[in-house]
């Protein structure tokens, strides 16, 4: 059949639109990694768009070799590994717990986490019992308090729920308890959710910045997020204060591009690992969208 | 605590018994109950310092009481008026303005015929969902910049303004910026539950409309939206459960102490007097306020979504 002058102009312009729309997604990206290949006296002049006018790598030069940004880094990567290790683990025996119907208590146990996730005690009675619990400035802050998520919590339950019943009953006659049947049986099959819950909590350890700038106060301890809060935070201050000219003596070099570079390190990770597990973070997250 | 005297010896024996027969599935769940009775309702129970003056030698606990005063002074602080009108208004403009847009674009992509195209689309248009709002607020103010910001630059040579536009520091900017951001982070991202949605209408329905002589247009008009209208509408419900969250992380990174009046929210009012003026009892009280009005707000929200059989829980 053929397609009508009206159809065919339809789909034109709605892909001129998806094209703009793509153009402005993308834009801020490449107008910021421009910049930061840029040198930095030549920035300063402006009119960098799309390309660095004169390339240069001081600016990733002058990050790499900043031991704050390089510690921020670490700890960044060691609270995503230890976050994802601990929450999946965690809050998956959790899941799997509560999926079973002759759970005694149960409807008592669902009440506890459907409350806790729409409660909210508040920041400061939170900072209180951090402070109490001896979290504050502690490393163990950015993991410990997502241990046990209710919102995957109720993601693997349904999961759990929906294995065939069989799979478990010959494990159970084996003689296997619940538990190494949670790990021979389950776990292997209940990959498609398991990765799903990786992509969340993952995704999530990378960008916390907020429990880092409340709940600590160590510098060594800081994540390449929260630095990069406090950098973004201070170009944002209108005069100079002590710490901001302190800090621009340290990097030696425009502060737009030092910025730039900072943004491309912590951005350019977490884009790379979407685009090659596209596929999976779509097909995964779909799960989490339609339910939430 | 101590445990309840035994009343009938022999149903609590039973109850023991069947609890020690699944001692090993309790053992996988208490632990993750007991974790949220101290992560999420021992703050909640610490919540009374909002009706205390917390004196640092006493702790919580035995810290003085003083009733309503910390709410009083929040009602009468001549803040009260501006936190709320700036949480509500941006919350409620994100919630009018912005509610459609992802809908608009799910119904664009879905008529985009090319596999590939699609599939390029809509994995540029997630891309910004997975950044922090760090990261969005770096490349930002990058875009936003006054004397080297790229949008002042490009406005100044095609010669629309003669000097550059503090953009970040005109208060006027700053909602449009605010929602101007949150929908380049989030449309596409957004646009997924719709077109999930789409994707379960049957197709047999576009063949008939097709057959009656249905244009594209009058398809989406007449067979795409309203096949949608539940999901857009139990969505829209949810959302407003939270009209009290105007977008905590996005204004803490973009604001800056210029446009202070437009950019005071009641998230950023309890941060400010509570962690950094240390008056602990009164933010206590603020976030207090926000939790209970928010807590009846989802719970009134979700208990109407449910009736369409999709609550959040």
């Amino acid at each position: 059949m053929k397609r009508s002058f009206g159809e065919r102009s339809f789909d034109v312009v709605n892909i001129t639109i998806m094209v703009l729309l793509s153009i402005t997604t993308l834009y801020p990206f490449i107008n910021t990694f421009a910049i930061s290949f840029s040198d930095g006296l030549d920035a300063q002049r402006g009119g960098i768009f799309l390309w660095p006018r004169k390339f240069s790598l001081s600016s990733y030069e002058v990050v790499f070799s900043d031991p704050t940004i390089i510690q921020a880094y670490l700890i960044t990567l060691a609270r995503t590994s230890l976050g994802l290790i601990l929450t999946v683990f965690c809050t998956g025996i959790f899941a799997y717990g509560l999926s079973k119907k002759n759970l005694i208590g149960r409807n008592g146990y669902l009440l506890i986490c459907v409350f806790s996730m729409i409660f909210y005690g508040g920041l400061i009675p939170t900072y209180l019992l951090y402070k109490e619990l001896g979290l504050i400035s502690n490393f163990l802050v950015y993991v410990i308090p997502g241990m046990i998520n209710v919102w995957y919590m109720i993601l693997m339950k349904t999961f759990f729920e929906q294995l065939p019943k069989e799979l478990e009953e010959s494990a159970i006659i084996d003689g296997c308890g619940y538990f190494s049947t949670f790990y021979r049986i389950i776990m292997p099959v209940s990959m498609p959710i398991v990765a799903t819950i990786c992509i969340f909590v993952g995704v999530d350890q990378w960008n916390s910045w907020f429990d880092a700038y409340i709940f600590n106060n160590k510098q060594s301890l800081q994540p390449i997020q929260t630095y990069l809060f406090k950098i973004i935070a201070l170009s944002q201050t209108p005069e100079t204060n002590a710490v901001q000219s302190q800090l621009m003596n340290r990097l030696k070099v425009n502060h737009m591009t030092i910025k730039a570079a900072a943004v491309m390190i912590t951005a350019i990770p977490i884009s790379l690992i979407y685009l090659m597990f596209q596929k999976y973070f779509t097909k995964g997250l779909m799960v989490g969208a339609v339910k939430g | 605590m101590q445990t309840e005297p035994v009343v009938h010896p022999r149903n609590n024996r039973k109850l023991w018994t069947r609890l020690l027969s699944q001692k090993e599935l309790q053992l996988m769940v208490l632990p993750g109950i007991v974790f949220l009775i101290i992560f999420k309702f021992v703050p909640i129970y610490g919540m009374q310092l909002a009706f205390k003056e917390l004196s640092v030698s006493k702790g919580i606990w035995q810290s003085p009481w003083v009733g309503f005063q910390h709410f009083i002074d929040f009602f009468e602080s001549p803040l009260f008026a501006n936190v709320m009108y700036n949480t509500i208004m941006i919350s409620f403009l994100k919630i009018v303005l912005l509610t459609p847009l992802p809908i608009i674009f799910a119904l664009l992509m879905n008529e985009i015929r090319s596999g590939r195209l699609k599939t390029v689309f809509q994995g540029i248009s997630y891309l910004p969902h997975f950044l922090s709002w760090v990261i969005v607020g770096g490349l930002i103010l990058t875009v936003l910049g006054k004397d080297d910001g790229t949008l002042n630059q490009i406005l100044m040579m095609m010669g629309f303004i003669q000097e550059p536009v503090f953009f970040m520091g005109t208060g006027e900017y700053f909602w449009p910026i605010l929602l101007i951001t949150e929908n380049w982070k989030e449309m596409g991202w957004g646009a997924i539950i719709y077109l999930a949605a789409i994707a379960g209408i049957d197709p047999e329905i576009y063949e008939a409309s097709k057959i009656d002589g249905a244009g594209r247009f009058k398809q989406i008009i007449h067979i795409t939206l309203p096949s949608i209208m539940t999901t857009i509408i139990i969505l829209l419900i949810l959302r407003v459960g939270y009209v009290l969250d105007a977008g905590f992380d996005q204004i803490l990174v973009l604001r800056n102490p210029i446009i202070q009046d437009v950019s005071n929210i009641i998230d950023i009012h309890v941060l400010e007097t509570g962690l950094q003026e240390g008056r602990y009892g009164y933010a206590t009280a603020i976030g207090m306020f926000k939790s209970v009005i928010g807590f009846a707000m989802v719970w009134g929200c979700n208990k109407i979504a449910r009736k369409f059989n999709m609550g959040i829980w």
